[in-house]
């Protein structure tokens, strides 16, 4: 008896430890790795990652990874070239949220990458410094492609933000978050149809926490839910400092408690840590508990296509726990960060109304009453017009409104100036309509004119945008670029070994996109606006016979050349 | 003319919306499977076999990889049944250049694959049991000479870890075989989705 008690001590113990153990079991947060170049490589790929802990594994999407892409960095006043090839079994794009570029480089639903074939868009960053993101845009396919994990964040460096003391050493002061949450089918499987998540997962991890030093810090935050919303704030209601939004600095920071970051919005706020024990912890927590009626998530089901374990309550987003500090933390918080001059509405030249639509039960929401048509233009913009657009939401849930191209100012809500939050007085790309109100924002389309190339705007949950709430613009201008002389274009040297030529061009702007098929159609590139100087390589193509295409910047048609790749 | 236009840069492959399918208790008549294995060789014959497992896969999809050490084995292990296991690639070869029969011998050779690898080259097979996507398994099992579905789905349910999986398509092999019916007649398969090709 004696003898047995001790053995059985500790088999209760070890019982009990591991149960505690796979109780409060949490994952040290995945940060994404980051990569400062001016040429990146995206490979995406089905893959598969554990994301429930026990059983089958989950598939999902990868870039360069298992779920979610690497961190890019961009400088502005640099170019840079991305090469996305797409690895799956599907169709994709890869779109660049919050930049302003070129719409032929923009990735929206028109830059289809079919299985199999490399995108090669390029552009001079001109955005200020901001944590943006890039994500899949196929029309219908982008709700399952993002869910699956598809996207990565992209952090826009300049001077006026590199000359301010403020903490950005990625991943040990800086700390980039994407959060998001998902619901699992008894296969494990990434429930897709549904519109929120069960489980919160931040950077693809769940049960996530994070080991963050004691000092000021900096968080970078990204919505990527489906539809959900996040009332952010800390476990003991400490005050933070918000520094930028979706555009990058404000002009000066703002203190505040709490933060609703919508589907698509960004926020970088600095956390000040300096007075905690190392070790203790704290919990950055949604909210979400008793919002006003049409706030995504607030609905009181817990199961269903529009129930979660998550709705109406407020949960633990992530798990922080104090660590060391840094060897040079920063200290203190600059007053003033920017100079930024916004757009007023008495500026605007041109005005748009756009009314949410449809939302009855069995009807997909709208824009004016139109469903996305891939072959229908909404807007003609002018190059260098100032617009004013009002959002007009009589329908009964909340939306995130984002337009690509430009970054545009808030400049009222329901008629007032007043009504907008401190949380949105930067540049924004996303805005945040909620159930019966209306808002306004002031924006120029600048720089990038194409008449064939659309832009869009839409709402950026998963579902909505797939279902036909989006619309498109193009930004128009006179064009004075020639036609091509195509009679006495040539490939050279053909049989090509790496470098092809295109021998004959007057002027290389007057190519507006290069794609070579091989000889049973399949797209292997698709070349906007190629730079041609250096000859377009094709070294990595296997021996056979292939065709060019080359569409003509001012007309538009296409030409056909052939060459053999030795 | 512009609309026209804007149509040549929109490639699709899909619609979105695909359903699992619901072939359980369905009557198959045999039908004829081209096998790259060797030159010239098709399973066209049935009245040899008591029931044949068709596992969908293909080369170049991530879960499908996972499956081949798994059907090779489940192949050797039913032989002696008049089991036969068939692997069957439905995907368009046009589509992928990974998944042309060229391809595909490479892959029997150099894995040395001894169960019949099946190119579905017009899709037809695939087609006709509404193969959603790999991997995903048919079973086919003889009942006074007449063939019908009797599992439909998953091979098992854990893809990176063998010794942890509940062996679905095995255990309603053996069911079969001692003269039961299937617990789990059908489970939940994924993977990668198969477009068929429109003609
Ligand atoms: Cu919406």
């Amino acid at each position: 008896m004696k003898k047995t008690t001790p053995s059985l001590v500790i088999l209760l113990l070890t019982f009990l430890l591991t149960r505690s153990v796979s109780f409060a079991q949490y994952n040290e947060v995945w940060i994404p790795p980051i990569q400062d170049a001016s040429s990146y490589n995206l490979n995406i790929y089905d893959t598969i990652k554990q994301l429930v802990p026990t059983g089958n594994q989950t598939v999902t999407i990868g870039i360069n990874g298992d779920f979610w892409g690497p961190t890019l960095v961009l400088h502005q006043g640099q170019n840079v070239q991305m090469n996305v090839t797409n690895y799956l079994n599907d169709s994709t794009t890869v779109h660049w949220h919050g930049m302003h570029l070129p719409a032929v480089m923009d990735g929206g639903p028109h830059q289809v990458i079919p299985p199999g074939s490399t995108w090669s868009p390029y552009w001079t960053v001109n955005n200020r410094a901001g944590f943006y993101w890039y994500h899949p845009h196929l029309h219908s396919m982008t709700a399952e492609q993002i869910l699956k994990g598809m996207g990565g964040f992209l952090i826009v460096q300049d001077s006026e933000e590199s000359a301010l003391n403020l903490p950005r050493t990625y991943g040990s002061d800086d700390f980039p978050l994407v959060l998001t949450s998902r619901k699992f089918s008894s296969s494990n499987q990434i429930v897709l149809t549904d519109a929120y998540g069960d489980y919160m997962l931040v950077n693809g991890t769940r049960n996530p926490k994070l080991t963050i030093p004691k000092q000021l810090v900096r968080l970078r935050i990204l919505n990527v839910e489906n539809e959900r919303g996040f009332d952010l704030g800390f476990s003991d209601n400490r005050n933070f400092t918000i520094i930028a939004n979706d555009g990058g600095l404000l002009n000066a920071p703002m203190t505040v408690n709490r933060v609703k970051l919508m589907v698509g919005e960004r926020i970088e706020i600095l956390v000040d840590l300096s007075n905690e024990t190392i070790g203790s912890t704290l919990e950055l927590m949604a909210y979400n508990a008793n919002q006003a009626f049409g706030f995504p998530g607030g609905e009181p089901n817990t199961t269903g296509a529009f129930g979660s374990l998550l709705n109406n309550t407020n949960f633990n987003v992530l798990h922080l726990v104090i660590g060391n500090p840094t060897q040079t933390p920063v200290v203190g918080i600059p007053s003033v960060l920017s100079n930024q001059t916004y757009w007023t509405e008495s500026q605007a030249t041109v005005n748009r109304t756009i009314q949410v639509t449809g939302g009855q039960p069995g009807i997909p929401f709208t824009l004016n009453n139109s469903s996305f048509a891939l072959n229908t233009i909404n807007y003609h913009v002018q190059l260098d017009d100032v617009e004013k657009w009002t959002l007009v939401n009589n329908q009964i849930f909340g939306h995130s409104f984002h337009i690509h191209d430009v970054q545009f100012k808030i400049t009222s809500r329901n008629g007032s100036a007043a009504n907008v939050g401190s949380h949105e007085q930067g540049w924004k790309d996303v805005v945040y309509l909620p159930r019966n109100e209306n808002v306004t924002f002031v924006c120029k389309f600048n720089d990038y004119s194409d008449a064939l190339h659309p832009f869009m705007y839409h709402c950026h949950f998963g579902q909505h945008e797939d279902g036909g709430m989006m619309g498109q613009f193009v930004v128009d201008q006179t064009n004075s670029l020639s036609e091509l002389a195509v009679e006495k274009l040539i490939l050279k040297p053909n049989p090509v070994e790496d470098k092809l030529f295109l021998i004959g061009l007057d002027d290389p702007e007057q190519v507006y996109y290069i794609r070579i098929f091989d000889q049973l159609g399949r797209t292997m590139y698709m070349l906007p606006k190629p730079n041609l100087t250096n000859g377009i390589d094709v070294s990595k193509l296997p021996s056979g016979n292939y065709l060019l295409e080359l569409t003509d910047q001012q007309t538009k048609s296409i030409h056909k050349l052939r060459f053999i790749k030795k | 003319m512009k609309q026209i236009l804007l149509s040549f840069l929109v490639f699709f492959i899909s619609s979105h919306s695909y359903t699992q399918s619901n072939q359980l208790g369905k009557e198959i008549i045999p039908f004829s499977m081209q096998v790259v294995n060797g030159p010239n060789i098709s399973i066209s014959d049935w009245s040899n076999y008591q029931g044949i497992a068709l596992v969908f896969v293909c080369n170049h999809c991530p879960m499908a990889k996972l499956y081949w050490k798994r059907m090779q084995e489940m192949f050797e292990r039913n032989q002696g049944r008049k089991i036969l296991v068939v692997a069957v690639n439905p995907m368009d070869s046009l589509l992928y250049e990974e998944e042309t029969r060229t391809k595909m011998q490479l892959k029997v050779k150099k894995e040395k694959i001894t169960l019949p690898y099946v190119q579905d080259g017009d899709q037809s097979i695939s087609q006709s049991f509404k193969i959603p996507h790999t991997p995903h398994c048919i079973f086919l099992w003889k009942d006074n000479k007449h063939w019908f579905v009797r599992y439909e789905g998953a091979f098992d349910n854990n893809g990176l870890h063998p010794d942890e999986a509940e062996p679905y398509l095995q255990n309603a092999i053996n069911q079969l075989y001692s003269g039961e019916n299937p617990t789990l007649p059908a489970t939940e398969s994924f993977g990668c989705r198969v477009f068929y090709r429109k003609v």
